[in-house]
C-alpha cells in the first residue's frame, strides 16, 4: 500500500510538471504586478510602440493557430471529406483553447479589461475594423464552446443535453466559416489604417486576403502538427480509428496545404505588382520579406507536395512544424518588426523578459488545459456508449 | 512613387500589364502544381 | 476630436491609427490609465472660453477659431510675410484636413513631422475592408450550402451506385450458380 502511494507523489513531478509550475508562478507574479503598477511597469510598450508581444503572438498568431476548428469542421461537414472526422474534436477543442487564451491575454493588454464587454453593450464603434474583430471574435468563440460542449457532456454522462448540441452542428459549422472568414481577415484589415507605419512590402490593400487564406495554411498546418504531438505523449489515449485515420489527415491536409501555400505565393506576387514594389526586394527589408515568402511559403509548400509524393509522413510533420512558424513569423512582421520600421532603433520595440514570461504562461496555461481535457474526455477516442457505426 | 512614371495613367498602365502577365503565370502554374502534386498518386494507380 | 475616458477599453488602436504620433497612455496607471492627447480644452470651449495655451500665448503664435477663419488667417499670414514662411499649411489637406493647422519659417520635415502621409483621410483606409463584411455574411452561406448541397448529393449517388453494383453482382452469382445445377 504504502510503495503505490509514494510512486503517486512522486509521478506529479514530471519534467513538464516542474517547468509548468514555474511558469505559472512566474505568471501569477506578473499578473499582480501589471494590476498592481501598470503596464508600464512589466512590458516595454511606449507612446510609439501601443502593442507589443501581446498583440504581436498571443493575440495574431494565437488567432491565426486556433484556424484549424473552422477548417477541419468545413472539410468534414460541408465537404463531406468523412475521412478527417477523427480530426474534429482534437482541431475544436485546440480552436477553443486558443480562443479563450486569446481572450486571457488581452485581459492582461488591454487598459481596463472589465470594460471588454463595453464595445457590446456600452456605446458600438461600427467605424472601427477593431469593433468587427471583437463582435466576430466573441460570437466564434462562443460557437467554438458549443461545438466542444459534446465531448464534456459524454464525459458526464449528459446524453440528451449532448444529442441536443449536436443536431446544431452544420450550422454551427456554417457560422464558424463566415466568423472566422471575417476576423480572420478583418485582423489583417487593422493594419490598413496605417500604411505611414507598415513597410511596404507588407502593407497591402490585399491585408484582409493574406490573413484569411494564411489562417487557412495555419489551420492545416496546426492539425498535422499538434496531431504529431498528441500522438506522441497521448497515443495510449487514441483509439483504433483514430490511429487509423490519422495517416489520411496528414497526407490529405499536407497536401491541401502545399496547394493554398502555393495560391498565397502568388497572391503575395501579385500583392507587390500592383503596388510596383519590386524595388523594395533590393532592400535588406526586402531580404527579410523573401527570407519569409520563399523559406516560409514556398519552400513549405514544395517540402509537402514532396511529402505527398513520396508518402513520407516524416517531412509532412516537420514541414508543418515549420509552417506554423512561418505564420508567426509574418504575424510578428506586421504587427511588430516591419511595424514602426522607419523609427530610429532607439524608438524601436523588444519585448520586455516579463512580456514574454506572461506569454508563456497563457501558452502553459492552455496546454495544462488541454492535457486534462484530452486525457479525460473522449477527444482521441470515442466514448463507449456513444460509438458511430464506421464502415 | 518611381521616378519612371509621370502620370497616374502610365503607373496603372505598367502595374496593371505585369499583373495581366502575372495571371496567365498564375493560371498555368496552379494548374501545373496540382499535377505535380498528384503525380505519384497517379503512377501508382497503374 | 474629443475623448470619452467613461467609455476606453484602453485597446490603445487609436495610438496605431494616428500617423502623427499624438495620442499618449498613462503606462504607469494600473486601473484607470487614459489616453491623453489635445482636446482643444473642450470643456474651455464649450463655455465660449479659449484653449488655455491660446489664451497664454503673448504672441499670438497660436489661434483659435472655425476652420476655414483659421486657414485665412495662415494664408493671409504667409502673403503678408512671403520671406518669413514656407509657402504651406501643414494640415490643411494631410490625411484629408486635421483639426490643428501649421505655419512654419522651415521645411515641416525638420520639425519631424511627416511630409509623406498623402491626403486619405484615415477612415477611407479601411472602409472598404469593412465594406466587404455584408457581402461575406450574404453570400457565404449561399455558397456553403451549394457546396454541402453537392457533396451529399455526390455521396448518394455514390451510395446508390454501390448497392446497385451489389444488387447486380449477386443476381449473376445466383444465375450462375442456377445454370450449373
Amino acid at each position: 500500500m504504502s510503495n503505490l502511494v509514494a510512486i503517486s507523489r512522486s509521478s506529479l513531478l514530471t519534467p513538464f510538471n516542474v517547468v509548468a509550475g514555474i511558469i505559472v508562478l512566474l505568471g501569477l507574479i506578473i499578473t499582480f504586478l501589471r494590476f498592481t503598477q501598470g503596464l508600464g511597469a512589466v512590458t516595454n510598450l511606449s507612446d510609439y510602440n501601443p502593442w507589443g508581444l501581446w498583440i504581436g503572438f498571443d493575440l495574431l498568431c494565437g488567432v491565426a493557430l486556433a484556424a484549424g476548428g473552422y477548417v477541419t469542421s468545413a472539410a468534414v461537414y460541408i465537404f463531406g471529406l468523412k475521412k478527417y472526422h477523427s480530426a474534429v474534436r482534437p482541431a475544436i477543442l485546440t480552436g477553443f483553447l486558443g480562443y479563450a487564451l486569446v481572450v486571457l491575454a488581452l485581459n492582461y493588454d488591454v487598459g481596463r479589461p472589465w470594460r471588454l464587454p463595453y464595445p457590446f453593450i456600452i456605446q458600438q464603434g461600427t467605424t472601427s475594423v477593431l469593433f468587427e474583430v471583437g463582435a466576430c471574435v466573441l460570437l466564434y468563440l462562443i460557437v467554438l464552446f458549443v461545438e466542444f460542449t459534446p465531448s464534456a457532456l459524454e464525459w458526464l454522462g449528459l446524453k440528451k443535453a449532448r444529442n441536443l448540441i449536436l443536431r446544431l452542428t452544420m450550422a454551427l459549422t456554417f457560422l464558424g466559416v463566415i466568423l472566422s472568414t471575417l476576423h480572420q481577415s478583418s485582423l489583417g484589415a487593422l493594419f490598413l489604417i496605417a500604411p505611414s507605419k507598415l513597410h511596404p512590402l507588407w502593407y497591402s490593400q490585399y491585408i484582409p486576403v493574406f490573413f484569411f487564406v494564411s489562417s487557412i495554411i495555419a489551420g492545416l498546418s496546426m492539425v498535422i502538427f499538434e496531431g504529431s504531438l498528441t500522438h506522441r505523449y497521448f497515443a495510449d489515449k487514441m483509439d483504433a480509428i483514430h490511429l487509423k485515420e490519422k495517416e489520411d489527415v496528414v497526407f490529405g491536409f499536407g497536401k491541401a496545404a502545399s496547394f493554398v501555400l502555393a495560391g498565397y505565393f502568388m497572391i503575395k506576387v501579385f500583392g507587390i505588382a500592383m503596388d510596383n514594389n519590386w524595388h523594395w526586394l533590393s532592400t535588406s527589408w526586402g531580404a527579410w520579406f523573401l527570407v519569409e515568402l520563399l523559406g516560409f511559403v514556398a519552400l513549405p509548400s514544395l517540402l509537402y507536395a514532396t511529402g505527398v509524393r513520396e508518402k513520407n509522413i516524416g517531412l509532412i510533420k516537420w514541414t508543418a512544424a515549420w509552417t506554423v512558424l512561418g505564420i508567426v513569423v509574418n504575424r510578428l512582421n506586421v504587427g511588430l518588426i516591419a511595424f514602426n520600421w522607419h523609427l530610429p532603433a532607439s524608438e524601436r520595440y523588444f519585448p520586455h523578459w516579463m512580456e514574454i514570461a506572461l506569454s508563456l504562461f497563457v501558452v502553459t496555461v492552455g496546454l495544462i488545459v488541454f492535457r486534462f481535457i484530452v486525457t479525460h474526455m473522449p477527444i482521441l477516442y470515442e466514448h463507449p456508449d456513444y460509438k458511430t457505426p464506421h464502415a | 512613387m518611381e521616378t519612371g512614371f509621370l502620370t497616374l495613367q502610365d503607373f496603372y498602365t505598367f502595374t496593371k500589364g505585369v499583373a495581366y502577365l502575372l495571371v496567365v503565370v498564375t493560371l498555368f502554374g496552379l494548374a501545373g502544381y496540382w499535377l505535380f502534386l498528384n503525380g505519384r498518386d497517379e503512377d501508382d494507380r497503374e | 476630436m474629443t475623448y470619452d475616458e467613461s467609455v476606453c477599453v484602453g485597446c490603445r488602436y487609436c495610438m496605431i491609427a494616428c500617423p502623427f504620433e499624438i495620442p499618449t497612455y498613462e503606462y504607469d496607471e494600473p486601473l484607470s490609465p487614459r489616453i491623453m492627447k489635445c482636446t482643444f480644452c473642450h470643456p474651455r470651449v464649450t463655455q465660449g472660453l479659449l484653449p488655455g495655451c491660446v489664451e497664454a500665448c503673448p504672441t499670438e503664435a497660436l489661434s483659435f477659431g472655425k476652420r476655414e477663419d483659421m486657414l485665412h488667417l495662415a494664408r493671409e499670414r504667409i502673403r503678408k510675410y512671403p520671406g518669413r514662411y514656407v509657402d504651406h499649411v501643414y494640415g490643411e489637406h494631410e490625411m484629408g484636413g486635421t483639426s490643428w493647422l501649421y505655419l512654419s519659417g522651415v521645411p515641416f520635415r525638420d520639425l519631424g513631422m511627416r511630409e509623406d502621409l498623402g491626403t486619405t483621410p484615415a477612415p477611407e483606409l479601411t472602409s472598404g475592408a469593412l465594406a466587404t463584411v455584408p457581402m461575406v455574411v450574404a453570400l457565404w452561406p449561399v455558397l456553403l450550402t451549394g457546396i454541402y448541397a453537392i457533396s451529399k448529393r455526390k455521396e448518394k449517388i455514390s451510395k446508390r451506385e454501390k448497392e446497385e453494383a451489389i444488387q447486380k453482382a449477386v443476381k449473376t452469382a445466383l444465375e450462375q450458380s442456377a445454370k450449373k445445377s
